[in-house]
This record gives structure tokens, C-alpha cells and sequence, in this order.
């Protein structure tokens, strides 16, 4: 395929060989044995099947060897996917998340072949397959200026399909206008209100945009645990064997070496070089650090800041705009849902073992 | 476009997670009816929740004259009649009503308050249907204590009474040794904030009766010695309205009037529903045989 908006174009194209690969999830797991989550990205990871397939094999000879222990997912475009696939996946405990921007309009409008050709049609058996076998598998949404219109429509086209989990970012680089930016908020406002509606209908889903902003007020500092913490807690593995903090640094090729690499596989870590990058990461953009809802906003986030003006620490106006329009949507939201006591609402957000339950629901 | 700080960020009107711990209940009472469908799901929220001791409450609204049926405490209830009589059962909390919310200025549709003396009309008027009269108000449980919790009291400035405190029964009847409690807002704020009496302290005060007879009826039921039905003011909200165009103050005052006995008349409806929960399992457990009906 050939995404518009893709951060990693397909220039100087090297693949990871599969003893670089041994050797990454071997270095993780030295990391962190007690449980280290591989996820597979690329381009397409499908294209390289067989080496993810020997990668687990790996992970779980080690699981065998050392006591270590694996989980696993994989990003795809889905156009690979197949029934041997996903039987294959489920027998090792592999996560499909699909790259699925919503209703064909908004899918097609950037999701193409190399022939220029809309990929939705073809996605659509494929989707109906991974919810058979994976009902919680995770959508990766993008919404662009040119999509923004079907942002709503294309959220209940996912939830109504089945899917549960709608994980949808804005491609802040896109080249958002006045004018985008208001259909985005007129696109919030739907979302809320179907939100809203489904929370009342007790649905179980989760639409990642509005999950985040809730529990950074219901759950404050402890929300922030759950990012990346740029290198502190996950790590990302180029082709050739160099680490990154994000997956937004490894350039396609022979990797983005520089200023972000922060060692390799085969060497280690470089404890200053991660140190800097965290210090780097660390610093706010002045411009927030007198922002009423800095620690609601997205704009600590580096790799966001690094994709859209190019430092880790200057943080885009497009994405200060749609904070600044989200989080009020969302809170009213929020307000209204707990002056109904929406019984699903308060669960899902008060509840610490939420996740617990809702994993004993979905077995039941 | 431009990066544009936000100078002020009022604070949303839903809770952090901090006050669900303060709260229990309020997990306790908003469970969703499909997980309640699911046995499973249920016990394991439970267990969870409350340690294992699922016996008082459900957030479930049940029809006049019917008993709470996903209440352990009713399966309890089914096989009491077989039961030694000497041996005291303590009836489940019966909800009718969230028994909880806000008033204050920000407040958008705050609840009617049933005082206590309201509140005892009703109930006592709802046993003399069955025959029991409550003929003192002057019985204190010892066992029954509390100790406000000064976190409550966020504000320094604000000094809550921290003394430890008895419960003093609404009612009793001697003969039956039976006794009623009505948990009010007052209540809440003298037993759980310790801020009783402290008025105009905050612009919004929160109050929740609901859990703290939820907290009662847990006390009750460790020390076992006491017949005490206990309900709670159940704080129905008073729909909100604006002035319509072209309506006269006074007509808009008349409306609000309107507005406000409407809800309190819900309030006393629901009130109503727990006596009548309460009084059918009486009956159940062959206390009430004792006294007679009309
Ligand atoms: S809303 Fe804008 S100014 Fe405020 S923290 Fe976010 S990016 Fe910074």
C-alpha cells in the first residue's frame, strides 16, 4: 500500500534478518523478563510472515528456557489477513490491531495500493474474519482534514460492525484549516452524543480519544503511568538492529541514525544517550507551562511534537487547537454521564478492576 | 493557529477517582444491569467491592410490595422462617432512589431533602397501617458508633466534630424491640463529614444518605443484636427549567414551586417503597406476626 500520510515511506528499504530479530526480543527480554509485550510494525509486518512466525518461535524457547515471559500483537493493514493467519495468531496469543480509518469515503481517501486503487472493499470480508476470531482485536484509526467529515459516521460504522476498540489519532501534519478545525469540533460533538448513547445502552466499547481525556481528570498524575515515557518503558527496534524511544523515529531503511538512536541490540543501551533523550522529552513546551489544562493535553507527548514541527519539545498550534476544543466537549460529556449515573460510565472510569471484569464478562 | 494557553479551566463536575474510594457505594450502587444478568460477572464485582459480604444492598428498583430479589439477603430471608426467633436478623437495605447528589449555586437540578421530622410522619404512619405504634425516640445503640472522617473536610479552614458518635434511633417500639433509623442529609453530615451544622462552609455540598445507610446497615449486622429498619431520604432532583419568553416572574416562581413539590412528592414515594420492602420482609422473618396488622 501507499498511504498519503504515511511516517515511514518505503525509501531505502533494508528488512530485518532474522537473527537481528532473535536477537531484539532476547535483548528485551533481559529487559524486562517478567513480561515483555513484541509488537510487530511496519510498513506491513504481514509481508514478513515467516519471520514473525520464527520471532515467536523465539520468544517462546526463551519463555521455555529462562522463565521469561511473551505477549504479542501486530499491526496491520489487514490486506495479508487470512484464516490461517488468524488461526495461527490465536494458537500463540497474537493481537491483531487493523489500520482501519472508518466508511470507505474516509477509508479510501488515503489508504490506497500502489496502483492508487481504495483498499476498503477489500477489507471488508477481512474485517468480519478477525471479529470472528478476535472480537476485541483493536481498530488504528487515522483522521485527516480530508477525512474529518466521516469522523463520526466512521466510529459508528466500527462500533456498529462489532468492533470494541476504536484507538483514532489525527494526523496533526495533515494540513489542517479554520474550517477543518470546526467540522472536527461539529464531529466531537456527534461522537459525544453517540457516546453518550451507548453508554446509556450499556455497550462495552472504548473510543480511545474520549477514554484518555476522561481519566486524565478521574485519574489524574496516575493516567500519565500509561504513556510511553519515551524510552523509559517501551522501546522501538529499526531493521538494522538500532533502538529507538517511538516508532515515529525509526525512518524506513537504514535507520534515522542520530540524534535519537539510543543504542543497539547487539551493544545495549547507551544510558546517557537515553538519559538525554528522557531530559529532552521531559521539558514542556514554555508556551504550556502557564496552561490551565497542561496536564490534560497531549502536548508532552514527543514523538507527536517531533512528527509535526520536528522538536521533541515545540508543540504543534494544530495540536494545541483540537486539545483545547476536545477536553470541554469531553467533560461536559463526562458531567452529564455522572448526573445520569450511567452505571457503565462509572464502572468503566471508578472502577480499578474494571478491567478485570470486563475480561470475565467477555469470557461469559 | 497558534499555541494559545488556557488561562482559566473550570474543574469538571464529575469526581475524580479519589472520592469512588471515599465512596464505595458508589461503585456498589451503579453496577450495570447486564453485568447484574451475568452471575458470574456480579459475584466477582462483589466480591470485589465488598469483601465478600454481599448481603444489604442492590441497586435494583424494585415494584411496591416486592422484595429486592437479587439480594443474598432475601435467599437468607426464604429460609428464616425455619430459623431460631431469638436469633436477630438484620434486613437488608431496601433502594428505592439514589440517595445522593449535590446542592449548592452550580447545581443545575438539586434534590428535595425530606427532613426528619417529614420523614417520620411517613414511616409512622406506614407501621400504624400494621400496627406498630413506635413509642419512644430515646433508644441509643452502643455498638453502633462513628467516627466522622475528617478527610471529608477538605477546606482548612473548616473544623469538623471528630467526637465519636452513637447512633440514636428515629423510633423504637419496646414491645416488638423493634426500631426504625431515617438516614438524612443531616445525617451524612453529622456522622460521616463531621461537618454538621457548618452551613454556607462550601458553595456546593455533597451528600450521599444512600451509603451511609449502606455503612448502618454493614454495623448492624457485625454486632447482630438489633431489629432496625433503616431508610434513607432518597433526594429526587428537582427537574430544572429556565424562565420561558414572555412568562411573568411570578409565573415562573409558581412553576418552580410546582417543580419542587413534584419531586418531593417522588421522594415520598420512594420512601413509601422501602417501608414496604421493609415491612414485607418483616412478615417474611415472623417479627410482624407479633403485632398484628389492620
Ligand atoms: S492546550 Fe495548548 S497551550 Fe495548553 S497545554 Fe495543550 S498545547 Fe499547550
Amino acid at each position: 500500500m501507499r498511504c498519503s500520510y504515511c511516517y515511514s515511506p518505503p525509501v531505502n528499504r533494508i528488512d530485518m534478518t532474522e537473527e537481528t530479530a532473535h536477537r531484539a526480543v532476547e535483548f528485551a527480554s533481559e529487559l524486562y523478563p517478567a513480561n515483555t509485550g513484541v509488537i510487530f510494525f511496519g510498513g506491513e509486518p504481514l509481508l514478513k510472515l515467516p519471520l514473525i512466525k520464527s520471532t515467536i518461535a523465539k520468544c517462546k524457547q526463551l519463555e521455555r528456557k529462562r522463565g521469561c515471559s511473551f505477549h504479542f500483537k501486530i499491526s496491520t493493514n489487514g490486506l495479508l489477513m487470512d484464516e490461517d493467519f488468524l488461526q495461527y495468531a490465536n494458537s500463540v496469543g497474537l493481537l491483531v490491531a487493523l489500520s482501519l480509518d472508518g466508511i470507505a469515503e474516509a477509508h479510501d481517501k488515503h489508504r490506497r495500493t500502489t496502483a492508487g486503487e481504495g483498499t476498503f472493499d477489500a477489507l471488508l470480508p477481512k474485517m468480519d474474519l478477525l471479529l470472528q476470531y478476535q472480537p476485541y482485536s483493536n481498530i488504528l484509526m487515522t483522521v485527516t482534514p480530508e477525512t474529518v467529515q466521516y469522523y463520526a459516521e466512521s466510529v459508528k460504522f466500527l462500533i456498529e460492525k462489532g468492533f470494541k476498540y476504536v484507538i483514532a489519532s489525527l494526523n496533526y501534519a495533515g494540513d489542517w484549516t479554520d474550517e477543518t478545525i470546526t467540522e472536527l469540533q461539529r464531529q466531537y460533538r456527534k461522537l459525544a452524543r453517540l457516546y453518550e448513547r451507548w453508554t446509556l445502552e450499556e455497550r462495552k466499547f472504548y473510543f480511545s480519544s474520549f477514554e484518555t481525556k476522561f481519566s486524565s481528570h478521574i485519574r489524574g498524575e496516575d493516567a500519565l503511568c500509561y504513556r510511553c515515557s519515551f524510552g523509559k518503558y517501551q522501546l522501538s527496534i529499526a531493521p538494522d538492529g538500532d533502538i529507538y524511544p517511538c516508532v515515529q523515529f525509526v525512518a524506513d531503511g537504514v535507520s534515522n541514525k542520530g540524534m535519537y538512536t539510543m543504542g543497539n541490540v547487539y551493544t545495549g543501551i547507551d544510558e546517557n544517550e537515553r538519559q538525554r533523550l528522557y531530559n529532552m522529552h521531559s521539558k514542556a513546551d514554555d508556551a504550556c507551562m502557564e496552561c490551565a489544562v497542561k496536564s490534560r493535553c497531549n502536548n508532552n507527548c514527543s514523538c507527536l511534537n517531533y512528527q509535526t514541527t520536528g522538536m521533541l519539545h515545540t508543540v504543534s498550534p494544530v495540536l494545541c487547537e483540537t486539545e483545547r476544543l476536545l477536553i470541554p466537549i469531553v467533560d461536559r460529556l463526562g458531567e452529564r454521564l455522572y448526573r445520569k449515573r450511567a452505571p457503565m460510565f462509572i464502572q468503566k472510569h471508578y472502577n480499578a478492576v474494571y478491567p478485570i471484569i470486563s475480561l470475565i464478562e467477555d469470557r461469559n | 493557529m497558534k499555541v494559545k494557553p488556557i488561562k482559566i479551566y473550570t474543574e469538571p463536575f464529575y469526581p475524580t477517582r479519589e472520592f469512588a474510594v471515599l465512596n464505595p457505594e458508589l461503585l456498589r450502587y451503579n453496577v450495570p444491569a447486564i453485568w447484574k444478568a451475568k452471575p458470574l460477572v456480579a459475584g466477582t464485582l462483589a466480591a470485589f467491592l465488598l469483601g465478600g459480604g454481599i448481603r444489604k444492598v442492590t441497586a435494583q428498583e424494585t415494584e411496591q410490595g416486592q422484595v429486592v430479589e437479587s439480594d443474598e439477603g432475601i435467599a437468607e430471608n426464604e429460609q428464616s422462617q425455619t430459623r431460631d426467633k431469638s436469633i436477630v436478623q438484620v434486613a437488608p437495605l431496601f433502594i428505592h432512589g439514589d440517595g445522593q447528589g449535590s446542592a449548592g449555586c452550580i447545581v443545575v437540578a438539586p434534590p428535595v431533602f425530606l427532613s426528619e421530622e417529614e420523614a417520620s410522619v411517613v414511616i409512622e404512619e406506614e407501621f400504624k397501617k400494621q400496627g406498630v405504634i413506635f413509642d419512644t425516640d430515646e433508644v441509643t445503640l452502643d455498638e453502633v458508633t462513628f467516627e466522622p472522617d475528617t478527610a471529608m473536610a477538605r477546606y482548612n479552614w473548616l473544623k469538623p466534630d471528630t467526637v465519636e458518635k452513637n447512633l440514636n434511633l428515629d423510633g423504637f417500639n419496646r414491645t416488638l424491640g423493634l426500631g426504625y433509623e431515617f438516614v438524612s442529609h443531616y445525617d451524612y453530615d453529622e456522622l460521616v463529614t463531621g461537618l454538621y451544622k457548618q452551613e454556607g462552609w462550601s458553595s456546593v455540598s455533597y451528600f450521599s444518605p444512600v451509603s451511609l445507610a449502606g455503612n448502618i446497615t454493614e454495623k448492624l449486622e457485625n454486632c447482630g443484636k438489633y431489629n432496625v429498619a433503616i431508610f434513607y431520604d432518597p433526594m429526587c432532583r428537582i427537574k430544572g427549567s429556565s424562565m420561558n419568553k414572555g412568562q411573568t416572574p411570578e409565573e415562573y416562581q409558581e412553576e418552580q414551586q410546582a417543580l419542587y413539590l413534584e419531586a418531593r412528592e417522588r421522594s415520598i414515594e420512594l420512601l413509601k417503597r422501602q417501608i414496604s420492602d421493609f415491612i414485607y420482609w418483616l412478615k417474611k422473618t415472623g417479627v410482624l406476626d407479633q403485632a398484628g396488622g389492620e
